[in-house]
């Protein structure tokens, strides 16, 4: 089969000592810059960019990519470990996976982690090789307004990533949609909010705000009650999964893998939706669904295999159609530029080693990753345990230099320092910030989706009824709406007859 | 040990050296230390991809140290910004081009710098001009039936851009004003997203720089109408250009230079423009330069100031022009 002789190719180009050897270094690197917080594959790939110009292009290609998803393996570490998550898709893995840490489960969370990313990774391999051109002509069918309706469910399930007050994870959520309007709009090239400050006028990174609200939050936060964090993190139990983990993890890692699959190969951010929509899906169909927040691990399982499967499904756009989804995708195909080759649907014809190569080399980058990173594992664990008045330096050093890596510029470092002034004040006024994380990203994705449907069907607001897949979407986001609202209504309602009893 | 603390030493006293007695000194060994080559957009993009083949070649001749700072935002302006307020010592040069250079001094109310004062031209680099394409299966085959459709239906055919204000959505103002049309212009945050809604049929035709473009018009995914240079390109020698289409004088480009802080003593100047003038005729360089859609310049700096000063008034008519049009 056709097939059968490309993936042959794939590996024996993959397998090549040399290219094998770059896998590995590439990796091994964005592992590193995954747990280091604030670093990810961004800035790496940016900087090791001129270092590829001599390589072989299959070679350099091979290491990108392993970078690529070697953080997305260590990112979720330090989401883990300390509450930093340094993508956007880490934000939802550190809702439980830090809990479970603080309960002396890092450990298992951790593997859970790896061994979710593991199976998801290899099954989004095989489905490159499988589907992918008929892949990306399903990304084709994506117009604004397919993605427009497609970022309210995604907005309207972000209301299920609160377990605290409704109203509070509401007014997060619209925080998060206010501090998305910074920056300059799409359409008339007016900045808003910038206040003449030219830093403003691109809108506020992701990493600052994250960096900021959830890493000096939380270390403020721990300042305050050092004695009774070193008391938290010293009862460490069970390292690896028990046959009853695994049960529990199975199911939530299919669907997350399928949920990230599908989401990934949309280039107008699907990958970044992966994993809050796997852990929304999750925490309505779980038996577990009490436990979602205050560390269950199926909340860490389905993200994290939903992040996993987003980030390789994203390559298809990348390989097939020369579209990149993400900063990172854009960076490989500067690295193809850069080797003299023209990204786009003929890199699969005309260079199959090449295609395939990379398509090879992702599962055996993968099974590196879970070589590499569950021995680690104990180690990581250790690493809680030293006294926090020494972790905090470091941990901020790093962020620093991470938040500073974005565009070179210290002002970005003073924001995160703002920001986490803030994150301390949500903390004490119990406002979580994964809603407005949410709001924050999809706020400006949404309405630049949004006012371009509207241009191109001349202001007809019909157009995301008429086209079907955004009317199933919007149909999907009100079906939401409605289960999420209606149980908590009922509680409220009980709350309020249990007081007056 | 001591042999590098001696050479510390030195270069302390000699940078001390140099302030006192003005500039002279400097140039007698420069350089003699690191250069910055400030880049005002992201490294993998266009202009980072010529400031590392330039840089490179610099170290790899003249064992020069030339250190790529990748300042991105704001359209340009804080990387451009960033190198006018850096001391004139040579030692911060500048890769502008087009939009922050030309584009941006009138877009913006308040640019914190003047190109024209604050910066000293060194030598223009190179030029890439943008192709306007349509889907592949698009009912409209050449430029002609492009504008005739346009004119048959005014604001009717969506035309993206990657950006308001870009050297691109200029140019499809160039272009209206030059054909007598009007497009519907659809501004996108990049080309990703715009080369996708294109081929996915939601827009009819997008601005193309050639670079994001050639990969997908060899693909057979889109079809290239014109490029906008006064030259066809090598990479598809079959294109016309949009002056041989018959609105002769059209000529719109991206073009990339480099610019040092005014003040730059002038022997500086002119032997990075010598260097870099020595570089841009290198076989290789001509090649990677291609591969970016692009000719090699070149040139005295003198020809660069001309070239400046010629470029601001069209552009900035350009702005205005669309002015109107904007919000």
């Amino acid at each position: 089969m056709d097939v059968l002789s490309n993936l042959l190719l794939g590996f024996q180009t993959a397998a090549s000592f040399i290219n094998l050897f770059y896998c590995l270094i590439g990796v091994a690197l964005g592992t590193a810059i995954g747990v280091l917080p604030g670093l990810g594959p961004v800035a790496t790939i940016a900087m090791l960019l001129p270092i590829t110009f001599g390589l072989d292009p299959v070679s350099s290609l091979i290491m990108l990519a392993g970078i690529f998803y070697g953080a997305q393996y260590g990112g979720s570490t330090t989401a883990i470990l300390v509450n930093l998550p340094g993508e956007a898709s880490s934000v939802i893995t550190a809702l439980d996976g830090h809990e479970m840490a603080k309960r002396g489960q890092a450990g298992k969370a951790l593997a859970t982690a790896a061994l979710g990313s593991f199976f998801a990774g290899t099954v989004t391999t095989f489905l490159i090789a499988l589907f992918s051109p008929p892949l990306a002509e399903v990304a084709l069918k994506f117009g604004p307004a397919e993605y427009f309706s497609l970022m309210v469910l995604g907005l309207v399930a972000s209301i299920v990533l609160a377990h605290g007050s409704l109203l509070h994870a509401l007014g997060m959520i619209v925080f998060g949609l206010l501090l998305g309007i910074i920056g300059t709009d799409v359409n008339s090239g007016v900045a808003r909010f910038s206040f003449d400050v030219p830093e403003l006028t691109d809108g506020i990174n992701f990493v600052v705000v994250a960096m900021g609200v959830f890493g000096l939050g939380e270390i403020i936060g721990n300042l305050e009650n050092e004695a009774e964090r070193n008391l938290m993190v010293k009862k460490v139990t069970g390292l690896m999964l028990s046959k009853e983990d695994f049960k529990a993890i199975a199911a939530p890692v299919l669907r997350g893998t399928a949920l990230g699959s599908v989401l990934g190969i949309l280039p107008g951010g699907g990958a970044m939706l992966s994993s809050f929509a796997a852990y929304a899906l999750e925490k309505k169909v779980s038996k577990n669904a009490a436990n979602f927040g205050k560390g269950a691990i199926e909340g860490v399982a389905a993200p994290e295999s939903a992040n996993n499967a987003g980030a390789q499904a994203s390559f298809i756009p990348m390989l097939t159609l020369g579209i990149p989804s993400n900063p990172v995708m854009a960076l490989m195909i500067g690295a193809m530029i850069i080797q003299g080759i023209q990204p786009g649907p003929s890199v699969m014809t005309e260079q199959p080693a090449l295609f395939w190569g990379i398509v090879a080399s992702m599962w055996i980058g993968n099974v590196f990753l879970v070589i590499l990173n569950l021995p680690l594992i104990g180690l990581w664990v250790k690493m809680v345990s030293v006294p926090y008045h020494f972790l905090f330096p470091a941990i901020l050093v790093f962020c620093a230099i991470g938040v500073f890596s974005l565009a070179n510029t210290t002002f970005d470092v003073y924001f995160m320092a703002a920001f986490g002034l803030l994150g301390y004040i949500f903390r004490k006024l119990e406002c979580e910030p994964a809603p407005m994380m949410l709001g924050f990203i999809l706020g400006p994705m949404m309405e630049e989706f949004l006012r371009r449907a509207l241009l191109l069907s001349k202001g007809d607001p019909s157009v995301f009824i008429r086209r079907p897949l955004s009317a199933t979407m919007l149909v999907l986001a009100a079906v939401a709406m409605v289960t999420v609202l209606l149980p908590a209504l009922r509680k409220k309602r009980q709350e309020a007859f249990a007081e007056e009893d | 040990m001591s042999h590098k603390a001696k050479r510390t030493a030195m270069t302390v006293l000699f940078a001390s050296l140099a302030i006192a007695s003005g500039s002279t000194l400097a140039q007698a060994d420069y350089p003699n230390k690191p250069i910055r080559l400030i880049v005002p957009f992201p490294a993998g993009g266009g202009t980072d991809i010529f400031a590392r083949v330039i840089s490179n070649k610099l170290s790899e001749r003249l064992k020069w140290v030339v250190i790529v700072d990748n300042k991105p935002g704001a359209g340009g302006n804080i990387g451009v910004d960033a190198a006018a307020k850096s001391p004139a010592d040579g030692y911060t040069i500048v890769l502008g081009q087009t939009s922050n250079l030309a584009i941006n001094p009138t877009l913006y109310k308040k640019l914190p710098y003047d190109p024209l004062k604050d910066l000293v031209p060194i030598v223009l680099v190179a030029d890439s001009p943008l192709t306007l394409v349509v889907p592949a299966q698009s009912s409209y085959k050449t430029i002609k039936e492009f504008v005739a459709a346009a004119k048959q239906k005014p604001g009717d055919i969506s035309l993206g851009s990657p950006g308001n204000g870009t050297v691109a959505h200029l140019t499809i103002e160039m272009f209206q004003s030059a054909s007598g049309t009007k497009y519907q212009h659809i501004p996108y945050k990049g080309a990703a997203q715009a080369i996708t809604d294109l081929m996915g049929g939601s827009t009819d035709s997008y601005m193309s720089s050639v670079t994001t473009a050639i990969g997908h018009i060899k693909g057979g995914k889109l079809r290239a109408l014109a490029v906008t240079g006064k030259k066809r390109v090598d990479s598809m020698p079959d294109v016309p250009t949009i002056d041989e289409a018959g609105y002769q004088g059209f000529d719109a480009s991206t073009w990339f230079g480099l610019l040092a802080p005014a003040g730059t003593p002038p022997a500086i100047v002119e032997r990075i423009n010598t260097e870099v003038n020595k570089i841009l005729v290198l076989p290789d360089v001509k090649e990677k330069i291609a591969v970016e859609g692009g000719g090699p310049l070149g040139g005295t700096s003198q020809d660069f100031a001309r070239f400046l000063a010629t470029e601001l008034p069209k552009w900035a008519r350009l702005v205005k022009e669309s002015g109107a049009k904007i919000d």
